[in-house]
């Protein structure tokens, strides 16, 4: 009769409720996940070794492939690399637009994870009302960057062009739209019987738990750790800006969600704060043209804070037009595998979508 | 806190938490995100027509200035660009094939005499898949302005295409009657 007991059910990589191309082994007992194996490789398409292939700057379109929600801190934190072993100086002015970027990115994969935790818990309206925002992000990418999704903006040594004169105003009323909107959204969801049902301690995690298993990000600080590499080792030009560290102590499925919210009126905070004290001058600092670009020897690992938890690039140079080996440490690597696999085990079936939703999961970025 | 107390808290976060949600309902009124492309412009916040100027799309290259160096053929990361040869033309020119074109627009960083740019237009149609390997010249291509659809030939939300629509209908229902 034990045979008969268990059943294994393969949920994905074509399922409603999963993030994105992968899929989960799920060995069940009625309802309860008892063992949780995760399938990744479907979106495998060989980035660090194509990035030995290809120049300084045409990585740079390749890079922002690597997280599709939030792709600017791939460009950012690569660039910082580069810089970092020739010696380069980002103007001012660059540093600045780069949070600028970097937050709004930020943004709007806040929006898009916020949406597709309503989307589920099966309350549809927040996924529409999010991403409607998160348009208006798009919009403003578009204007500034020249591309909607994938910006390719971010390049070593600063930003590729400066701010058309009558972005900052857009800017700002983008910010004070979507800061009209977020009440909205926490009656909406937050305030919602079905929320508390379905998110109030659902896979609590601590503090201890977390550190030990590599939990970086607002996942770690929704378990009451105060760090955030914004903070903590300043990048850019967030050593000037000011922001809280949001923490809950909490730790469950409810906490990481609240993060992600009030992590949305930081951005907005920020990027306020920003186009403010907006300095002037160049935005690049002087480099040798693209096909000229020669880094020389040296290897540095540069890390920045992405809306998923720590984003890092690992850049090797043996002097030349290509680099020798570079090496991507994406949260979601950590987040989707190990931890989910762990942080899965006696949950029902249907809180498996809800759990790898509230992790914020990149699939892209498990792949590489 | 007294039982009774607590119990009317209790009652008051169960109402609030069952009535809140029903607020969305306002946003029945308002106008949705969405567009119907290529009948409404697509805006901005400020109401001003998208996509901007930096908007990175269908590359036009100016042949006059256009040197023939070839460096956007070696910046690309695609392998989009190639020099050919062109009849009636003695130096070589840059063919984009758009099945591999990622819209970087380092073509465009990289060109020496500002010949390369990316235009904002994005609309590709045709029937032809051969129509997306081509030579870039100072203005867009016939096929890209042919597949420009006008209002008029797209039915949905369009007030005079459904009274148009229903005119030729009344006409061949009177036909049907004349013929019983």
């Amino acid at each position: 009769m034990d045979d008969f007991r268990s059943t294994e059910i393969i949920f994905g990589p074509q399922h409603p409720g999963i993030h994105g191309n992968f899929a989960m082994r799920l060995e069940l007992e009625g309802d309860m996940v008892r063992r949780a194996r995760l399938v990744p490789g479907y979106l495998h398409r060989a980035f660090e070794k194509l990035m030995e292939r290809r120049t300084w700057h045409q990585n740079i379109a390749l890079v922002p492939r690597i997280c599709v929600p939030d792709p600017d801190v791939n460009e950012a934190a690569y660039s910082m690399a580069i810089e970092n072993i020739m010696g380069l100086e980002v103007p001012r002015r660059g540093n600045y637009i780069r949070s600028i970027v970097l937050e709004l990115s930020r943004l709007a994969a806040h929006l898009m994870g916020l949406g597709g935790l309503g989307g589920a818990i099966g309350l549809y309206t927040l996924p529409m009302w999010t991403n409607g925002e998160r348009d208006y992000v798009l919009d403003l990418f578009e204007a500034l960057t020249g591309g909607r999704v994938y910006h390719m903006y971010t390049w070593p040594g600063g930003v590729r062009w400066d701010m058309p004169e009558n972005w900052p105003r857009k800017a700002l009323k983008v910010m004070d739209h979507i800061e009209a909107q977020l009440p909205s959204y926490y009656s909406l969801f937050f305030e919602s019987k079905v929320t508390d049902a379905r998110l109030k301690g659902l896979a609590p995690i601590t503090t201890s738990w977390a550190v030990e298993h590599g939990v970086t990000g607002p996942n770690l600080r929704a378990t009451g750790l105060e760090v955030d590499l914004r903070r903590d080792d300043p990048y850019a030009a967030y050593e000037e800006l000011d922001f809280d560290v949001i923490t809950l102590k909490q730790g469950d499925g409810m906490a990481r969600a609240l993060v992600r919210w009030y992590e949305v009126g930081q951005s907005i905070r920020i990027i306020r704060d920003a186009i403010e004290k907006m300095p002037g001058g160049p935005v690049i600092a002087k480099t040798p043209p693209p096909l000229a670009f020669m880094v020389p020897p040296g290897d540095h690992y540069a890390h920045v804070e992405s809306s998923k938890g720590e984003y890092g690039y690992y850049v090797i140079s043996k002097g030349g037009k290509y680099p020798y080996r570079v090496h991507v440490r994406g949260p979601s690597f950590t987040h989707g595998i190990d931890v989910l696999e762990k942080m899965l085990v006696n949950q029902e079936l249907a809180d498996v979508a809800l759990i790898t939703g509230g992790l914020d999961v990149c699939p892209p970025d498990i792949d590489r | 806190m007294s039982p009774g107390h607590r119990q009317v808290i209790m009652m008051t976060d169960f109402v609030k938490k069952t009535i809140r949600p029903f607020r969305a309902l306002r946003f029945l009124a308002r106008k949705p995100h969405t567009i119907i492309s290529p009948h409404e412009q697509h805006n901005d916040i400020e109401g001003e027509p998208l996509p901007t100027e930096r908007y990175r799309g269908i590359h036009i290259n100016d042949w006059e200035t256009c040197i023939s160096c070839g460096l956007c053929a070696r910046i690309c990361p695609c392998d989009a660009i190639e020099m050919v040869d062109v009849e009636g033309e003695q130096k070589k020119r840059p063919e984009v094939s758009y099945g591999r074109c990622c819209f970087c627009g380092f073509c465009e960083d990289v060109c020496p005499r500002d010949s390369m740019h990316l235009t904002s237009n994005y609309v590709m149609i045709d029937k032809n898949s051969e129509t997306f390997t081509f030579l870039p010249e100072n203005d867009l291509k016939e096929f890209q302005k042919e597949y420009i659809v006008e209002t008029s030939q797209l039915r949905y939300n369009d007030k005079d295409v459904k009274k148009a629509e229903k005119e030729p209908s009344a006409k061949k229902g009177g036909k049907g009657k004349k013929k019983k």
